[in-house]
Protein backbone atom coordinates (compact mmCIF):
# COMPACT_ATOMS: atom_id res chain seq x y z
CA UNK A 1 0.00 0.00 0.00
CA UNK A 2 1.30 3.33 -0.81
CA UNK A 3 -1.46 5.71 0.11
CA UNK A 4 -5.31 6.65 -0.29
CA UNK A 5 -6.20 8.63 -3.61
CA UNK A 6 -9.21 10.25 -4.27
CA UNK A 7 -10.70 8.77 -7.38
CA UNK A 8 -12.17 12.37 -8.77
CA UNK A 9 -9.12 14.83 -7.89
CA UNK A 10 -6.01 12.35 -7.32
CA UNK A 11 -5.17 14.14 -3.89
CA UNK A 12 -3.34 11.96 -1.73
CA UNK A 13 -3.94 10.95 2.45
CA UNK A 14 -2.49 8.76 4.37
CA UNK A 15 -3.56 5.59 5.09
CA UNK A 16 -6.05 6.27 7.79
CA UNK A 17 -10.09 5.23 8.26
CA UNK A 18 -10.90 7.83 6.19
CA UNK A 19 -13.06 7.26 2.61
CA UNK A 20 -14.01 10.54 1.19
CA UNK A 21 -11.67 13.68 -0.19
CA UNK A 22 -12.03 16.76 2.01
CA UNK A 23 -11.87 19.08 -1.47
CA UNK A 24 -14.44 17.43 -3.75
CA UNK A 25 -15.97 14.71 -1.75
CA UNK A 26 -14.67 11.92 -3.67
CA UNK A 27 -14.32 8.06 -2.79
CA UNK A 28 -10.92 7.44 -1.76
CA UNK A 29 -8.91 4.00 -3.43
CA UNK A 30 -6.00 2.47 -1.87
CA UNK A 31 -2.74 2.62 -4.04
CA UNK A 32 0.12 0.47 -4.89
CA UNK A 33 3.41 0.94 -5.71
CA UNK A 34 3.03 -2.16 -8.39
CA UNK A 35 6.94 -1.56 -9.48
CA UNK A 36 7.72 -2.39 -5.97
CA UNK A 37 5.46 -5.19 -5.96
CA UNK A 38 6.37 -6.05 -9.66
CA UNK A 39 10.09 -7.22 -8.17
CA UNK A 40 8.80 -10.29 -5.54
CA UNK A 41 5.31 -10.82 -6.76
CA UNK A 42 5.34 -13.63 -9.65
CA UNK A 43 3.02 -16.90 -10.25
CA UNK A 44 5.30 -19.28 -9.10
CA UNK A 45 5.43 -16.93 -5.45
CA UNK A 46 1.42 -17.18 -5.74
CA UNK A 47 1.07 -20.98 -6.60
CA UNK A 48 3.65 -21.56 -3.84
CA UNK A 49 1.04 -20.31 -1.26
CA UNK A 50 -1.97 -21.70 0.86
CA UNK A 51 -4.98 -21.65 -1.79
CA UNK A 52 -6.85 -18.58 -0.04
CA UNK A 53 -7.43 -14.74 -1.03
CA UNK A 54 -4.37 -14.07 0.84
CA UNK A 55 -2.20 -15.54 -1.91
CA UNK A 56 -2.36 -12.21 -3.36
CA UNK A 57 -1.52 -10.29 -0.40
CA UNK A 58 0.45 -7.70 -1.94
CA UNK A 59 -1.94 -6.24 -3.78
CA UNK A 60 -4.37 -6.33 -1.00
CA UNK A 61 -4.41 -3.58 1.80
CA UNK A 62 -3.05 -4.30 4.73
CA UNK A 63 0.56 -3.22 6.18
CA UNK A 64 1.04 -6.97 7.56
CA UNK A 65 0.21 -10.60 7.74
CA UNK A 66 -3.42 -10.81 7.91
CA UNK A 67 -5.01 -11.71 11.07
CA UNK A 68 -8.59 -12.11 10.17
CA UNK A 69 -9.94 -14.72 7.65
CA UNK A 70 -6.81 -16.68 7.13
CA UNK A 71 -8.95 -18.95 4.85
CA UNK A 72 -11.62 -16.91 2.91
CA UNK A 73 -11.70 -17.13 -1.00
CA UNK A 74 -10.39 -19.38 -3.52
CA UNK A 75 -13.77 -20.89 -4.28
CA UNK A 76 -14.38 -23.32 -7.04
CA UNK A 77 -14.35 -22.21 -10.85
CA UNK A 78 -16.41 -24.71 -12.55
CA UNK A 79 -16.76 -25.52 -15.36
CA UNK A 80 -20.36 -25.27 -16.58
CA UNK A 81 -21.59 -27.57 -19.48
CA UNK A 82 -25.07 -28.25 -18.62
CA UNK A 83 -26.13 -24.48 -18.17
CA UNK A 84 -23.66 -23.46 -21.12
CA UNK A 85 -26.22 -25.52 -23.14
CA UNK A 86 -28.94 -24.47 -21.96
CA UNK A 87 -27.81 -20.50 -22.08
CA UNK A 88 -26.74 -21.58 -25.46
CA UNK A 89 -23.06 -20.70 -24.67
CA UNK A 90 -19.75 -22.25 -26.34
CA UNK A 91 -18.14 -22.28 -23.27
CA UNK A 92 -19.23 -21.05 -19.53
CA UNK A 93 -17.67 -21.03 -15.97
CA UNK A 94 -19.33 -20.60 -12.40
CA UNK A 95 -17.54 -18.57 -9.93
CA UNK A 96 -18.34 -20.28 -7.03
CA UNK A 97 -18.64 -17.92 -4.13
CA UNK A 98 -21.73 -19.52 -2.11
CA UNK A 99 -19.14 -22.11 -0.78
CA UNK A 100 -16.88 -18.96 0.57
CA UNK A 101 -15.39 -19.09 3.94
CA UNK A 102 -16.79 -18.72 6.71
CA UNK A 103 -20.66 -17.43 5.93
CA UNK A 104 -20.87 -18.32 1.97
CA UNK A 105 -20.68 -15.33 -0.07
CA UNK A 106 -18.39 -13.33 -1.47
CA UNK A 107 -18.31 -10.38 1.71
CA UNK A 108 -15.81 -12.53 3.56
CA UNK A 109 -13.27 -11.66 1.05
CA UNK A 110 -13.89 -7.91 1.43
CA UNK A 111 -14.82 -8.30 5.66
CA UNK A 112 -11.08 -10.07 5.93
CA UNK A 113 -9.65 -7.21 4.66
CA UNK A 114 -11.54 -4.16 6.65
CA UNK A 115 -11.21 -6.11 9.67
CA UNK A 116 -7.67 -7.24 9.17
CA UNK A 117 -7.09 -3.54 8.25
CA UNK A 118 -9.18 -2.08 11.45
CA UNK A 119 -7.17 -4.39 13.60
CA UNK A 120 -3.98 -2.83 12.56
CA UNK A 121 -5.48 0.41 12.80
CA UNK A 122 -6.63 -0.17 16.61
CA UNK A 123 -10.13 -0.81 15.87
CA UNK A 124 -12.03 -2.75 19.00
CA UNK A 125 -15.35 -2.11 17.65
CA UNK A 126 -16.28 -2.89 13.99
CA UNK A 127 -19.75 -2.00 12.34
CA UNK A 128 -21.48 -2.03 8.98
CA UNK A 129 -24.92 -1.06 7.44
CA UNK A 130 -25.85 -3.76 5.33
CA UNK A 131 -28.68 -5.86 3.29
CA UNK A 132 -27.89 -9.22 5.03
CA UNK A 133 -24.68 -11.31 3.85
CA UNK A 134 -22.10 -8.22 4.67
CA UNK A 135 -24.06 -8.46 8.15
CA UNK A 136 -23.35 -12.25 8.38
CA UNK A 137 -19.85 -11.88 7.45
CA UNK A 138 -18.96 -9.33 9.96
CA UNK A 139 -20.96 -11.00 12.36
CA UNK A 140 -18.58 -13.92 12.04
CA UNK A 141 -15.12 -12.88 11.31
CA UNK A 142 -15.89 -9.84 14.51
CA UNK A 143 -16.65 -13.50 16.51
CA UNK A 144 -13.99 -14.86 15.45
CA UNK A 145 -11.18 -12.23 15.89
CA UNK A 146 -12.64 -11.18 18.75
CA UNK A 147 -14.02 -7.61 17.94
CA UNK A 148 -17.36 -6.06 19.04
CA UNK A 149 -19.12 -5.88 16.04
CA UNK A 150 -22.66 -3.74 15.28
CA UNK A 151 -24.69 -4.58 12.24
CA UNK A 152 -27.43 -2.50 10.69
CA UNK A 153 -29.52 -4.03 8.99
CA UNK A 154 -33.23 -3.22 6.77
CA UNK A 155 -35.94 -5.16 9.26
CA UNK A 156 -37.68 -6.93 6.47
CA UNK A 157 -34.65 -9.01 5.60
CA UNK A 158 -35.05 -12.64 4.97
CA UNK A 159 -35.11 -14.52 7.83
CA UNK A 160 -31.83 -16.90 7.02
CA UNK A 161 -30.17 -13.74 7.28
CA UNK A 162 -30.89 -12.26 10.66
CA UNK A 163 -30.33 -15.45 12.25
CA UNK A 164 -27.02 -16.07 10.49
CA UNK A 165 -25.61 -12.50 12.06
CA UNK A 166 -27.08 -12.99 15.55
CA UNK A 167 -25.73 -16.68 16.08
CA UNK A 168 -22.51 -14.84 16.11
CA UNK A 169 -23.86 -12.96 19.31
CA UNK A 170 -23.00 -9.80 17.17
CA UNK A 171 -25.45 -6.24 17.85
CA UNK A 172 -28.01 -6.74 15.27
CA UNK A 173 -30.38 -3.23 14.40
CA UNK A 174 -32.99 -3.47 12.24
CA UNK A 175 -34.23 -0.26 10.35
CA UNK A 176 -37.68 0.15 9.79
CA UNK A 177 -36.56 1.55 6.01
CA UNK A 178 -34.87 0.05 3.04
CA UNK A 179 -31.23 -0.54 2.82
CA UNK A 180 -30.40 3.43 1.85
CA UNK A 181 -32.25 4.67 5.05
CA UNK A 182 -30.14 2.24 7.08
CA UNK A 183 -27.27 3.49 5.09
CA UNK A 184 -28.21 7.41 5.69
CA UNK A 185 -28.48 6.12 9.97
CA UNK A 186 -24.98 4.34 9.21
CA UNK A 187 -23.36 8.02 8.39
CA UNK A 188 -24.65 9.65 10.85
CA UNK A 189 -23.75 6.75 13.36
CA UNK A 190 -20.40 6.79 11.89
CA UNK A 191 -19.61 10.27 11.92
CA UNK A 192 -20.75 9.77 15.87
CA UNK A 193 -18.93 6.61 17.40
CA UNK A 194 -15.18 5.79 16.56
CA UNK A 195 -15.62 2.43 15.25
CA UNK A 196 -14.60 0.49 12.28
CA UNK A 197 -17.75 1.09 10.06
CA UNK A 198 -16.70 -1.46 7.15
CA UNK A 199 -18.57 -0.09 4.10
CA UNK A 200 -18.21 3.67 5.71
CA UNK A 201 -14.92 4.70 7.21
CA UNK A 202 -13.01 1.31 6.37
CA UNK A 203 -14.71 1.26 2.80
CA UNK A 204 -11.35 2.20 1.04
CA UNK A 205 -9.58 -1.10 2.00
CA UNK A 206 -12.91 -3.08 2.39
CA UNK A 207 -13.86 -2.79 -1.20
CA UNK A 208 -10.40 -3.76 -2.49
CA UNK A 209 -11.10 -7.12 -0.93
CA UNK A 210 -13.22 -8.11 -3.99
CA UNK A 211 -10.53 -8.27 -6.47
CA UNK A 212 -9.20 -11.43 -5.02
CA UNK A 213 -12.48 -12.54 -6.79
CA UNK A 214 -10.92 -11.91 -10.00
CA UNK A 215 -7.08 -12.36 -9.06
CA UNK A 216 -8.81 -16.04 -8.77
CA UNK A 217 -10.90 -16.15 -11.47
CA UNK A 218 -7.48 -15.51 -13.73
CA UNK A 219 -5.40 -18.07 -12.09
CA UNK A 220 -8.43 -20.66 -12.05
CA UNK A 221 -8.41 -19.89 -16.06
CA UNK A 222 -5.02 -20.81 -16.26
CA UNK A 223 -3.43 -17.22 -15.40
CA UNK A 224 -5.79 -15.74 -18.47
CA UNK A 225 -8.48 -12.75 -18.41
CA UNK A 226 -11.72 -13.95 -19.28
CA UNK A 227 -13.50 -12.70 -22.46
CA UNK A 228 -16.64 -12.04 -20.62
CA UNK A 229 -17.03 -11.51 -16.75
CA UNK A 230 -20.76 -11.43 -15.92
CA UNK A 231 -20.49 -9.79 -12.32
CA UNK A 232 -24.14 -8.82 -10.38
CA UNK A 233 -24.32 -5.34 -9.44
CA UNK A 234 -26.24 -3.40 -6.33
CA UNK A 235 -23.41 -0.52 -5.14
CA UNK A 236 -21.50 -1.33 -8.11
CA UNK A 237 -18.45 -2.12 -6.15
CA UNK A 238 -17.61 -5.67 -7.26
CA UNK A 239 -17.93 -5.26 -11.07
CA UNK A 240 -15.51 -1.61 -10.52
CA UNK A 241 -13.26 -4.00 -8.35
CA UNK A 242 -12.93 -7.33 -10.61
CA UNK A 243 -12.06 -4.80 -13.64
CA UNK A 244 -9.11 -3.68 -11.42
CA UNK A 245 -8.23 -7.08 -10.81
CA UNK A 246 -8.16 -7.60 -14.08
CA UNK A 247 -6.04 -4.60 -15.15
CA UNK A 248 -3.25 -5.36 -12.35
CA UNK A 249 -2.62 -8.42 -13.19
CA UNK A 250 -2.33 -6.98 -16.97
CA UNK A 251 0.14 -4.10 -15.59
CA UNK A 252 2.61 -7.20 -13.52
CA UNK A 253 3.04 -8.73 -16.23
CA UNK A 254 0.98 -12.36 -14.82
CA UNK A 255 -1.69 -12.20 -17.44
CA UNK A 256 -1.42 -11.66 -21.33
CA UNK A 257 -3.06 -8.03 -21.47
CA UNK A 258 -5.88 -8.49 -23.82
CA UNK A 259 -9.46 -7.09 -24.32
CA UNK A 260 -12.52 -8.03 -21.99
CA UNK A 261 -15.57 -7.23 -21.67
CA UNK A 262 -17.42 -6.91 -17.87
CA UNK A 263 -20.79 -6.94 -18.29
CA UNK A 264 -23.81 -5.80 -14.99
CA UNK A 265 -26.30 -7.81 -13.98
CA UNK A 266 -29.54 -5.66 -11.79
CA UNK A 267 -33.07 -6.68 -10.70
CA UNK A 268 -35.85 -5.08 -12.80
CA UNK A 269 -36.90 -3.76 -8.94
CA UNK A 270 -33.61 -1.99 -8.16
CA UNK A 271 -31.73 -1.38 -11.55
CA UNK A 272 -30.20 2.14 -11.78
CA UNK A 273 -27.65 1.27 -13.11
CA UNK A 274 -28.93 -1.04 -15.39
CA UNK A 275 -31.19 1.79 -16.61
CA UNK A 276 -28.49 4.28 -17.26
CA UNK A 277 -26.89 1.89 -19.17
CA UNK A 278 -29.05 0.82 -21.58
CA UNK A 279 -30.06 4.38 -22.17
CA UNK A 280 -26.66 5.42 -22.46
CA UNK A 281 -26.18 8.06 -19.33
CA UNK A 282 -23.03 8.13 -17.24
CA UNK A 283 -24.96 9.11 -14.77
CA UNK A 284 -27.53 7.14 -13.09
CA UNK A 285 -31.03 8.30 -11.25
CA UNK A 286 -31.81 7.03 -7.88
CA UNK A 287 -34.94 4.09 -6.89
CA UNK A 288 -36.69 2.82 -4.53
CA UNK A 289 -35.71 -0.74 -4.70
CA UNK A 290 -38.57 -3.41 -4.80
CA UNK A 291 -37.44 -7.22 -5.54
CA UNK A 292 -36.93 -10.23 -4.07
CA UNK A 293 -32.83 -10.00 -4.36
CA UNK A 294 -32.69 -7.96 -1.37
CA UNK A 295 -28.98 -8.30 -1.17
CA UNK A 296 -29.07 -5.93 -4.78
CA UNK A 297 -31.64 -3.62 -3.21
CA UNK A 298 -29.42 -0.26 -3.13
CA UNK A 299 -31.32 2.07 -4.67
CA UNK A 300 -28.41 5.17 -4.15
CA UNK A 301 -25.70 2.89 -5.58
CA UNK A 302 -22.09 4.71 -4.21
CA UNK A 303 -20.05 2.85 -7.27
CA UNK A 304 -22.56 3.05 -10.03
CA UNK A 305 -21.17 5.96 -11.66
CA UNK A 306 -18.14 3.83 -11.61
CA UNK A 307 -19.61 0.70 -12.71
CA UNK A 308 -20.80 2.67 -15.86
CA UNK A 309 -17.57 4.02 -16.59
CA UNK A 310 -16.26 0.23 -16.44
CA UNK A 311 -18.68 -1.20 -18.75
CA UNK A 312 -18.23 1.51 -21.16
CA UNK A 313 -14.54 0.98 -21.20
CA UNK A 314 -14.91 -2.84 -21.59
CA UNK A 315 -17.68 -2.22 -23.92
CA UNK A 316 -19.87 -5.00 -21.79
CA UNK A 317 -23.51 -4.82 -21.13
CA UNK A 318 -25.93 -4.46 -18.90
CA UNK A 319 -29.49 -5.97 -18.27
CA UNK A 320 -32.13 -6.70 -15.26
CA UNK A 321 -34.18 -9.30 -14.78
CA UNK A 322 -37.50 -9.54 -13.30
CA UNK A 323 -38.53 -11.31 -9.77
CA UNK A 324 -39.73 -14.70 -12.05
CA UNK A 325 -36.77 -14.49 -14.05
CA UNK A 326 -34.32 -15.00 -11.24
CA UNK A 327 -35.91 -17.39 -9.91
CA UNK A 328 -35.91 -19.13 -13.29
CA UNK A 329 -32.32 -18.03 -12.99
CA UNK A 330 -31.66 -19.69 -9.65
CA UNK A 331 -33.30 -23.09 -10.22
CA UNK A 332 -31.66 -23.14 -14.30
CA UNK A 333 -27.95 -22.90 -12.19
CA UNK A 334 -29.13 -25.50 -9.19
CA UNK A 335 -30.45 -27.88 -11.58
CA UNK A 336 -27.92 -27.81 -14.31
CA UNK A 337 -25.03 -27.80 -11.81
CA UNK A 338 -25.91 -28.36 -8.39
CA UNK A 339 -25.36 -24.85 -7.53
CA UNK A 340 -27.72 -23.56 -4.85
CA UNK A 341 -27.08 -19.73 -5.54
CA UNK A 342 -29.21 -17.11 -3.32
CA UNK A 343 -31.10 -14.33 -5.53
CA UNK A 344 -28.38 -12.35 -6.50
CA UNK A 345 -26.69 -15.58 -8.69
CA UNK A 346 -30.63 -15.88 -10.24
CA UNK A 347 -30.19 -12.48 -11.09
CA UNK A 348 -26.44 -13.02 -13.03
CA UNK A 349 -27.40 -16.30 -14.47
CA UNK A 350 -30.77 -14.32 -15.56
CA UNK A 351 -29.13 -11.26 -17.21
CA UNK A 352 -26.14 -13.88 -18.63
CA UNK A 353 -29.14 -15.69 -20.38
CA UNK A 354 -30.71 -12.41 -21.71
CA UNK A 355 -27.33 -11.13 -23.10
CA UNK A 356 -26.12 -14.58 -24.98
CA UNK A 357 -29.82 -14.57 -26.29
CA UNK A 358 -29.52 -11.33 -27.63
CA UNK A 359 -25.95 -11.98 -28.80
CA UNK A 360 -24.19 -9.61 -26.66
CA UNK A 361 -22.62 -12.16 -25.54
CA UNK A 362 -21.77 -13.84 -28.39
CA UNK A 363 -22.84 -17.43 -28.28
CA UNK A 364 -19.65 -18.43 -29.38
CA UNK A 365 -17.83 -16.86 -27.01
CA UNK A 366 -16.35 -18.14 -23.36
CA UNK A 367 -18.36 -16.70 -20.35
CA UNK A 368 -17.31 -16.30 -16.60
CA UNK A 369 -20.45 -15.55 -14.66
CA UNK A 370 -19.78 -14.41 -10.46
CA UNK A 371 -21.93 -16.41 -8.30
CA UNK A 372 -22.04 -14.58 -4.52
CA UNK A 373 -24.19 -15.92 -2.38
CA UNK A 374 -25.48 -19.10 -1.07
CA UNK A 375 -29.11 -20.29 -1.84
CA UNK A 376 -29.92 -21.22 1.87
CA UNK A 377 -29.95 -17.44 2.93
CA UNK A 378 -32.60 -17.05 0.71
CA UNK A 379 -35.14 -19.61 0.88
CA UNK A 380 -37.87 -17.44 1.34
CA UNK A 381 -37.37 -16.24 -2.48
CA UNK A 382 -37.94 -19.84 -3.44
CA UNK A 383 -40.41 -21.59 -1.09
CA UNK A 384 -43.69 -22.48 -3.31
CA UNK A 385 -41.49 -22.20 -6.26
CA UNK A 386 -40.05 -25.35 -6.46
CA UNK A 387 -42.27 -28.36 -6.73
CA UNK A 388 -43.73 -30.50 -3.93
CA UNK A 389 -42.98 -33.23 -2.09
CA UNK A 390 -45.24 -35.90 -2.59
CA UNK A 391 -46.33 -38.03 0.10
CA UNK A 392 -46.79 -41.86 0.50
CA UNK A 393 -47.19 -44.30 3.14
CA UNK A 394 -43.80 -46.91 3.67
CA UNK A 395 -45.25 -49.20 1.19
CA UNK A 396 -43.36 -50.55 -2.26
CA UNK A 397 -46.84 -50.59 -3.41
CA UNK A 398 -47.92 -47.24 -2.95
CA UNK A 399 -44.75 -46.26 -4.40
CA UNK A 400 -45.02 -47.97 -7.57
CA UNK A 401 -48.60 -46.58 -8.09
CA UNK A 402 -46.80 -43.09 -7.42
CA UNK A 403 -44.61 -43.67 -10.45
CA UNK A 404 -47.32 -45.29 -12.71
CA UNK A 405 -49.49 -42.15 -11.76
CA UNK A 406 -46.50 -39.75 -12.77
CA UNK A 407 -46.31 -41.76 -16.15
CA UNK A 408 -42.44 -42.89 -15.20
CA UNK A 409 -41.18 -46.56 -16.19
CA UNK A 410 -41.14 -48.47 -13.13
CA UNK A 411 -37.72 -50.01 -12.94
CA UNK A 412 -37.13 -53.47 -12.96
CA UNK B 1 -40.83 32.62 7.06
CA UNK B 2 -39.82 28.49 8.30
CA UNK B 3 -36.98 27.66 10.01
CA UNK B 4 -35.08 24.69 8.52
CA UNK B 5 -32.16 22.94 10.68
CA UNK B 6 -29.47 21.85 8.36
CA UNK B 7 -27.13 19.07 9.69
CA UNK B 8 -23.93 17.81 7.84
CA UNK B 9 -22.04 14.68 8.77
CA UNK B 10 -17.90 14.60 7.96
CA UNK B 11 -16.42 15.35 6.15
CA UNK B 12 -19.31 18.04 5.11
CA UNK B 13 -18.82 19.98 8.57
CA UNK B 14 -16.38 22.20 7.36
CA UNK B 15 -18.53 23.26 4.73
CA UNK B 16 -20.68 25.01 7.64
CA UNK B 17 -17.30 26.35 9.75
CA UNK B 18 -17.13 23.40 11.47
CA UNK B 19 -20.73 23.60 12.75
CA UNK B 20 -22.48 20.45 13.13
CA UNK B 21 -26.30 21.93 12.78
CA UNK B 22 -27.14 25.74 10.97
CA UNK B 23 -30.60 26.77 11.15
CA UNK B 24 -31.73 28.90 7.69
CA UNK B 25 -35.40 29.93 6.50
CA UNK B 26 -36.31 29.13 3.26
CA UNK B 27 -39.37 28.24 1.62
CA UNK B 28 -38.60 25.60 -0.73
CA UNK B 29 -35.65 22.99 -1.53
CA UNK B 30 -34.07 25.24 -4.10
CA UNK B 31 -34.23 28.77 -1.76
CA UNK B 32 -32.18 26.34 1.16
CA UNK B 33 -29.73 25.31 -1.06
CA UNK B 34 -28.94 28.79 -2.14
CA UNK B 35 -29.53 30.26 1.07
CA UNK B 36 -27.10 27.60 1.98
CA UNK B 37 -24.63 28.81 -0.96
CA UNK B 38 -25.15 32.17 0.08
CA UNK B 39 -23.85 31.41 3.84
CA UNK B 40 -21.22 29.31 3.27
CA UNK B 41 -19.67 30.21 -0.35
CA UNK B 42 -17.24 26.85 -0.50
CA UNK B 43 -21.04 25.27 -0.98
CA UNK B 44 -21.54 26.71 -3.88
CA UNK B 45 -18.53 24.81 -4.85
CA UNK B 46 -18.14 21.82 -3.73
CA UNK B 47 -21.70 20.06 -2.67
CA UNK B 48 -23.20 21.26 -5.92
CA UNK B 49 -21.94 21.67 -9.49
CA UNK B 50 -22.45 24.06 -12.25
CA UNK B 51 -25.73 23.37 -13.31
CA UNK B 52 -26.94 23.55 -9.75
CA UNK B 53 -26.87 19.07 -9.18
CA UNK B 54 -25.80 18.20 -6.11
CA UNK B 55 -22.39 16.10 -6.86
CA UNK B 56 -22.67 12.28 -7.11
CA UNK B 57 -20.88 11.62 -4.06
CA UNK B 58 -23.32 13.49 -1.93
CA UNK B 59 -26.42 12.59 -0.64
CA UNK B 60 -29.04 15.62 0.64
CA UNK B 61 -32.28 14.25 2.75
CA UNK B 62 -34.98 16.15 3.27
CA UNK B 63 -36.53 14.84 6.53
CA UNK B 64 -36.37 10.85 5.42
CA UNK B 65 -36.48 11.39 2.04
CA UNK B 66 -33.06 12.07 -0.32
CA UNK B 67 -33.93 15.41 -2.57
CA UNK B 68 -33.14 13.80 -6.22
CA UNK B 69 -37.03 11.95 -5.31
CA UNK B 70 -38.30 15.56 -4.75
CA UNK B 71 -39.00 18.38 -6.66
CA UNK B 72 -36.78 21.57 -6.15
CA UNK B 73 -39.66 23.32 -5.50
CA UNK B 74 -41.05 21.17 -2.60
CA UNK B 75 -42.63 23.45 0.00
CA UNK B 76 -40.61 23.61 3.82
CA UNK B 77 -42.47 23.67 6.77
CA UNK B 78 -40.93 24.66 9.87
CA UNK B 79 -39.30 22.32 11.92
CA UNK B 80 -37.45 20.54 9.07
CA UNK B 81 -35.00 18.83 8.84
CA UNK B 82 -31.98 18.46 5.64
CA UNK B 83 -29.33 16.59 6.16
CA UNK B 84 -25.88 16.39 3.84
CA UNK B 85 -24.73 12.82 3.66
CA UNK B 86 -21.56 11.15 1.96
CA UNK B 87 -22.72 8.42 -0.53
CA UNK B 88 -22.09 4.73 1.10
CA UNK B 89 -20.83 1.25 -0.37
CA UNK B 90 -22.75 -1.88 -0.19
CA UNK B 91 -24.28 -3.96 1.05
Amino acid sequence: MKALKCRECGREYPLAATHVCEFDFGPLEVVYDYERIKQNFSRATVESRPPTMWRYRELLPVANEPTVGFQVGFTPLVKADRLARRLGIKELWIKNDTVNYPTLSFKDRVVSVALSRAKELGFTTVACASTGNLANSVAANAAAANLKAYVFIPSDLEQGKVVNSLIYGANVVGIKGHYDEVNRLCAEIAGKYGWAFVNVNMRPYYAEGSKSMGFEIMEQSGWKIPKHTVVCMASGSLLTKIHKSYQEFSKLGLVQEVKYQIHGAQATGCSPISTAQKAGLDFFKPVKPNTIAKSLAIGTPADGFYALKVMKETNGSCDDVTDDEIREGIKLLAECEGIFAETAGGVTVGVAKKLIASGRIPANDSAVLCITGNGLKTLDAVIGYTGQTREIRPSLREFESLLESEGKTVPA
Amino acid sequence: MDTITVTAQEPFRKLMDNEQSVKITAKTISEALQVLCRKFPIMAQRLVDKQGQVRPFINIYLNQEEIRFLSRETALRDGDEISIIPAISGG
